[in-house]
């Protein structure tokens, strides 16, 4: 990892394109601003991570069958609809 | 072509059939072919987002409309570029489905929706800034 120090409003630059700015800084909290081509994704990293893990969880657990699942739905939502 | 699949073991599809993810999905970036596997008798109501190239690469996905009907997801054009859309009604959008032990408890990632065109089936999942969006939205009940 390259580790930089910044002031606030000092910058880094990544390649030609993206900007990165130290905004402000309060406390311990460091405002970023960030310029960039509209085909960089940018995210805070923890909702990344957590979409990962979703991901993840999506392919564990027991084998599953759509019909299972459909039969599922369909019987929770008429149970609901005669309640 | 014939690829291997989690739920329908060895299967024949046509190449043309299988949808471009440049990015992959999130945490599985290196897999950018799918295809759309559906049952028929289950009305399309949920269907197989099947990676071609791993067999266990397999995602329930559902289309938010039938448990969400007022998701409407603001989508900036720049941000699914590479999908080279001309025009919205050929984006198809998915959530992938996570199934608990208690199926009941069923959740959808509205957070992260899959995004297809199906015009030049080219996808993305992206992920959505908006916070009332969840990762675990329940399909069936209060949320």
């Amino acid at each position: 990892m390259l580790v930089l120090s910044r002031k606030q409003n000092q910058s880094i630059m990544l390649g030609e394109k993206i900007e990165i700015t130290v905004l402000e800084i309060k406390g311990d909290q460091v405002r970023i601003g960030i310029n960039a081509p509209s085909n960089v994704t940018i995210l805070r990293k923890e909702v990344y991570l957590q979409v990962k893990e979703e991901n993840k969880a999506a392919l564990q657990g027991p084998q599953i069958k759509l019909e299972n699942l459909a039969e599922t739905i369909r019987k929770t939502r008429n149970d609901e609809k005669n309640k | 072509m014939e690829i291997k699949t989690k739920a329908f073991g060895s299967i024949e599809i046509d190449p043309k059939d299988v949808i471009t993810f440049e990015k992959g999905l999130i945490g599985f970036e290196d897999k950018c072919r799918f295809v759309l596997l559906g049952n028929t008798e289950v009305d399309e109501l949920l269907i197989w987002l099947q990676s071609v190239d791993d067999p266990d690469l397999a995602f329930v996905v559902m289309q938010p409309r039938f448990f969400a009907p007022d998701y409407k997801p603001q989508i900036d054009v720049t941000e699914i570029e590479e999908l080279k859309t001309e025009s919205e009604d050929t984006l198809l959008l998915y959530s992938i489905v996570v199934v608990p032990t208690d199926a009941k408890k069923m959740t959808a990632n509205l957070k992260a929706p899959v995004i297809i065109n199906v015009k030049n089936n080219k996808g993305k999942q992206i992920i959505l800034n908006d916070e009332n969006y969840k990762i675990k939205h329940l399909i069936l009940g209060d949320n």
